[in-house]
Parts: structure tokens; C-alpha cells; sequence
């Protein structure tokens, strides 16, 4: 037990202690000038609070959001933080991310791929420019695709944000030549790529010397063409010039029995068995290609792509050449889809050709202004500010809690003071 | 590759097999002047028939007034949708005949407007170079019919391609006759067929 003599000193020293934290904390509040409140606001009167809050300056804001800040918002949040005030948000519910990619495709009708993530099975209004665009239902992986014409900020408006994009790049194409013989197949492709917009060339054979010629004679160049789609045997180019544009970067599609020219035996990478007969009655039905005539590939070198199968075998195969791409295509006679198919099969034919040669074609990118894009806003909003909390918590841990410790040590100073007194048997 | 096989259209109104020397002469004229791979025999086939379908060039003919079903309706318009290629002439070389009228009136009707097709189009240097346009027949230098030389031919388009190709012109006269009849003639007048067909299997 301490003698009264050192309970005095004790309390002395207690009440000299308290007086200082007192003494700290009254200086505290004359030199760090006026109190700055803690303020709040929600997303909708979010605008208007950035500017009250710009002027005020504020110790700490919150941000009560029901749907993710816009990416001019996140941007003022952040630069209030970094001008000391504490930069808090929060939301009402949990959301699912969301993003919004625009990519470039070589295609003259559908020059632009949308790809929405959301929640799985949400509808999802996506518009541009010029007006909603399409309003698709993402899929259960809670993704989806849309390919078509696009003009300036893309946005989505998915449960709670407004993911936007824009085409960064524009693809510049160039035309597409046909070589075949006169036929139906060769009339049939020429319509289907045209019809998809394909600025299409032909050379068409009909007899020896007797060549019909759609647009001007051009010969196997990147500069001119994209792709070159080739329907038969006897059309086939020499090999070289093949090589030599897809070594630049060309198309070449090889349909037919091109595929099993022998002057492209040293280029293709599948060998091409016999031919198989289609399944009768399937051109109407529901997998209409199953009804065409068709030679199957074997030996698929490695490296190249199996894009189609009829039963285990490959019967359309891609693979790179060079800076290019090939495509092997063992279809014959695609024409008999296109007029004796289902109602829809005209418009299938014309996609599938135009997708081929899409798949192919050499399609060199041409910047484009970029305008303000937010692809991810809660990627992004999580990323700028933190995650969403209750409090203001990213400036919260920045600050020492000074005032409130030396508040704490004022009164256990004064309490140990007064029960040492008591003890003491002292008021 | 699958052949080129001339067809025949048969429609239940009037004369469809009026000319049947036809196919067999044409297919005579593609087998000598292209590698067009034909058919040695044509095909007749019903209009109202999805079969219709399988052959993208048909030919129809007939002296006697042309009234097509429902079925032959929705089928051409069907056929024609998809890009197949209408040859019409008519037998009478008559333009106040009964085919001349029911059949513009039908084709109107079924596939759009007849224009005039123009005497430099595509169709007249397809194979054989026509710069007057459509060759004259014997039957209308011989003021035949309804003593006209028609000077064009008319054409449903769609878009810059023919879908309907009408000609009063009375070409299934001029070239109903066997094949091997060609070597008394000094000029084939069958080298118009073969610009059809060549332009019928390029655009």
C-alpha cells in the first residue's frame, strides 16, 4: 500500500496530467481553425453536393448510392479526397458487376461487337447515339453479344450502373474477290457477300478465253483486296501469289473442290477425303448444312482449327498462313441451302458466307477519337474510392484520432485522481 | 459441282410445253460455245411445286391466257425472293394476245412492274457481244403476229440484278428446232440463250 505521502504525489501528478491533455486539447481547437462537419449525399443530388462540398470543404462526405457514381463523379470524389477531405460510399443494395466492350470486326454490316456483362438473365437496354439499340437478355453466364453498326458512346443500362464504350478502332475494308466457274454456287456467293455489303470482285469462268469479270481484273494484293474467296479446282491461283498474300496479311477462303486442288496441296493444312452426300431432307430442317454435299478433312495439322464437323470429322478447318488466315471449306453447292432451305435460309447463307470472310479478311485498324468511356464502373468505382462501406473510411484511416485519445487519457487522469482521494478517505 | 439443268416451268393455265424443242436446243448451244458442265436432257417442273426451287433459271412459254394458282403465286414469289431467274416469252409474239396480257398482268402482280430493260445491260455481253440489244427473230422480220419488231426486252429487277426477264419476241419459235438443224443456219440463233444462261450462272 502506498503511503498518503506518495498517494499526493500521485494525485498531484494526476491533476498536472489532466490539466495538460485539457491544456492540448484547448490549443488543439484554437489552432486547427473551425470544425469541419462530416456530410452526406445521394447519388441523384450527388451533382449539386460536388459543388457545395468543393466550396465548404467538409471533414469527411458519404455518398448514399443506389446505383454506382458516374465516372465524372468518381473523378471529383477523388480529387476532394486528395484535397484532405474523407471520401466515403455505400450502397443500397448489392450490385452485379457490369462492363461494356466495343470492339472493331471486318465486317461492312456489322462493323461493331458489343459484349455486355451483367447479372445472369437481366434485361439489358443498350443504345448509341442515335437511339436504343437493342435490349437483349444476358445469358446464364450473364453475357452477351451484339454485333451491328454502332454510332459514337455505347452505353448499357443494366440494375444500377451505366457502363459506356466507343469503338477505339475502325477497321478499313477492302473488297473481296470471287474466282469459281459459272455456276449457281459462284452466282449465289457473289449475292450472299454483296448482299451483306461486301464490295465484291468476280472472275467467273466460262470458257476457254470467255472470262466474265465483275468490277476490274486485280490481281492477288492487300492493297486492293481483303479476301479472296476461291469455289473451284480450275480457279485456283498459282499457289505463289496465294502464299505471298497471306504472307501480307490476306483472306483466303478455299471452298469447294479448290480444297483439293492439287496446287494447293503444300499450302492447306488438312488433306481432303472423298466426298460425302448430305443428309436428304436436311437442307429445311434445323441444321440445313447437314444436307449438303461435302468433302471431310483428315490429318488436321497442327495448329489449325476445326470450325465445323460432320459427325467426327472436320469439314471446315482455319488455320494462320503468314500474317494471314485460310480457310478450309469441304462444302459444295451451299447454293441448294440458300434456295430450297427453311424461310429463313437466304438470310442464314448470306450471315454465314459474310462470317467466313469476316473470319478471314485482312482488315488493317484506323484509330478513332476515343470519347469518354467507363467500360466497368463498379470495377472501376471500387478501384477510385474503395469499397463500398458505411462510413467515411478511406480518409478515416488516413487521420489520427488524436483529440479523442487525449480526451480519454484527460478523464482516466481525473477519475484515477478522484478514486485515490476516495481512498484516501478524501471528497 | 452440280450441272446446269434447263427447266421447264409448267403452270396449270394454257400451253406450258408449247415449245419443246427448246431445251434441246439450248443445252445443244451451252454444251458447244462453254465448259458450262449441262445436262443433256432438260426437266419440266411444276411452278407449284417447291421443286421449283432446285432449278435457279426457269423457263416459261405458251400461246393461251396465263392465270397462276395460289400455290404457283406463292411459289415464284418464293423463287424469286431467293434469286432465281423467270424467262418468259411469249409464244404469240402478240401484244394484244391473251398471253401478253394475263401473263404481264400475272407477273405484275406476283413479282413488281415490268420496265423496259435497257439495250447496253449486261445481259447483251454476258457471252456473245448484242450491241442493238435483244437479236430480232424471223418471226417478227417477217411481220408475223402483231407486225412489230420489239426493240427491248422487259425485266422485273431487284436491285441491279434480273429476277423476271419478259420477251414478246417469240424466241420459242426462233429456237424450237432440232440441234442439228444449226448447220443450215449462217449465224446460231440460239447465242442469245447462251447469254441468258451465262448471265443467269454469274449475276
Amino acid at each position: 500500500m502506498p503511503s498518503p505521502a506518495e498517494r499526493r504525489r500521485l494525485e498531484h501528478g494526476l491533476r498536472v496530467a489532466a490539466l495538460a491533455a485539457l491544456a492540448a486539447l484547448g490549443a488543439r481547437a484554437l489552432w486547427s481553425g473551425p470544425a469541419r462537419a462530416r456530410e452526406s449525399a445521394t447519388v441523384a443530388s450527388l451533382d449539386s453536393a460536388l459543388v457545395a462540398w468543393t466550396r465548404r470543404a467538409p471533414a469527411g462526405v458519404q455518398v448514399r448510392a443506389a446505383r454506382v457514381p458516374s465516372r465524372a463523379q468518381r473523378d471529383w470524389l477523388l480529387a476532394l479526397r486528395r484535397a484532405g477531405t474523407a471520401v466515403g460510399w455505400e450502397l443500397a443494395d448489392s450490385l452485379a458487376p457490369s462492363a461494356l466492350v466495343v470492339e472493331p470486326l471486318p465486317s461492312p454490316r456489322a462493323p461493331a461487337r458489343v459484349t455486355v456483362a451483367a447479372a445472369s438473365h437481366d434485361t439489358v437496354p443498350i443504345s448509341d447515339a442515335a437511339g436504343l439499340v437493342d435490349a437483349p437478355v444476358t445469358g446464364a453466364l450473364g453475357v452477351f453479344t451484339w454485333r451491328g453498326s454502332v454510332a459514337g458512346l455505347v452505353e448499357a443500362a443494366p440494375a444500377g450502373a451505366r457502363p459506356a464504350s466507343a469503338r477505339r478502332d475502325s477497321v478499313l475494308l477492302r473488297s473481296v474477290l470471287v474466282r469459281g466457274v459459272a455456276s449457281w454456287e459462284s452466282k449465289f456467293v457473289v449475292a450472299a457477300l454483296e448482299e451483306a455489303g461486301w464490295d465484291v470482285r468476280a472472275r467467273l469462268t466460262v470458257a476457254p478465253g470467255a472470262v466474265v469479270v465483275q468490277g476490274s481484273d486485280v490481281a492477288l494484293d492487300t492493297a486492293v483486296l481483303s479476301a479472296v474467296v476461291v469455289l473451284d479446282s480450275a480457279s485456283v491461283p498459282p499457289v505463289a501469289a496465294l502464299r505471298r498474300f497471306l504472307a501480307n496479311g490476306g483472306g483466303v477462303v478455299l471452298a469447294g473442290s479448290a480444297v483439293a486442288a492439287p496446287g494447293v496441296a503444300s499450302l492447306v493444312p488438312a488433306r481432303p477425303a472423298d466426298r460425302r452426300p448430305g443428309a436428304i431432307g436436311a437442307l429445311d430442317g434445323p441444321s440445313p448444312r447437314t444436307g449438303l454435299t461435302g468433302r471431310v478433312f483428315t490429318t488436321v495439322a497442327r495448329g489449325a482449327v476445326p470450325l465445323e464437323r460432320r459427325g467426327r470429322e472436320p469439314i471446315v478447318v482455319a488455320s494462320r498462313a503468314g500474317s494471314g488466315r485460310l480457310l478450309l471449306v469441304g462444302y459444295e453447292d451451299t447454293w441448294r441451302w440458300r434456295m430450297v432451305g427453311a424461310d429463313d435460309a437466304p438470310e442464314a447463307h448470306r450471315a454465314w458466307w459474310s462470317a467466313l470472310v469476316t473470319g478471314v479478311a485482312h482488315a488493317p485498324l484506323m484509330s478513332l477519337f476515343a470519347p469518354f468511356v467507363d467500360e466497368a464502373p463498379l470495377a472501376a468505382a471500387i478501384a477510385d474510392l474503395g469499397p463500398p462501406a458505411g462510413g467515411a473510411t478511406a480518409n478515416a484511416r488516413a487521420s489520427f484520432p488524436l483529440d479523442a485519445i487525449l480526451f480519454a487519457f484527460l478523464l482516466l487522469a481525473l477519475l484515477g485522481e478522484w478514486l485515490s482521494r476516495r481512498l484516501r478517505g478524501l471528497r | 459441282m452440280s450441272e446446269f439443268v434447263f427447266a421447264t416451268a409448267q403452270y396449270e393455265s394454257g400451253d406450258w410445253d408449247s415449245a419443246p424443242l427448246v431445251p434441246a436446243n439450248i443445252i445443244d448451244s451451252i454444251a458447244r460455245y462453254t465448259e458450262i458442265p449441262v445436262a443433256p436432257t432438260g426437266v419440266v417442273v411444276s411452278l407449284s411445286s417447291g421443286d421449283a426451287l432446285r432449278y435457279p433459271l426457269l423457263y416459261l412459254t405458251g400461246h393461251l391466257p396465263v392465270r397462276f394458282t395460289e400455290q404457283e403465286r406463292s411459289t415464284l414469289r418464293r423463287y424469286l425472293d431467293r434469286g432465281g431467274l423467270l424467262f418468259v416469252d411469249d409464244h404469240n409474239h402478240d401484244i394484244d394476245g391473251a398471253f401478253h396480257k394475263t401473263a404481264v398482268e400475272e407477273l405484275t402482280a406476283t413479282a413488281g412492274p415490268l420496265v423496259r430493260l435497257p439495250n447496253d445491260h449486261a445481259l447483251y455481253s454476258a457471252f456473245f457481244r448484242f450491241p442493238d440489244g435483244p437479236p430480232n427473230t424471223s418471226h417478227e422480220l417477217n411481220g408475223w403476229g402483231d407486225n412489230l419488231i420489239h426493240p427491248y426486252l422487259q425485266a422485273v429487277l431487284r436491285g441491279n440484278r434480273i429476277a423476271v426477264l419478259y420477251s414478246n419476241k417469240d424466241y420459242s419459235s426462233e429456237w424450237s428446232y432440232h440441234p442439228e438443224n444449226k448447220r443450215f443456219y449462217s449465224v446460231d440463233n440460239t447465242r442469245f440463250a447462251v447469254n441468258l444462261v451465262v448471265y443467269a450462272l454469274t449475276r
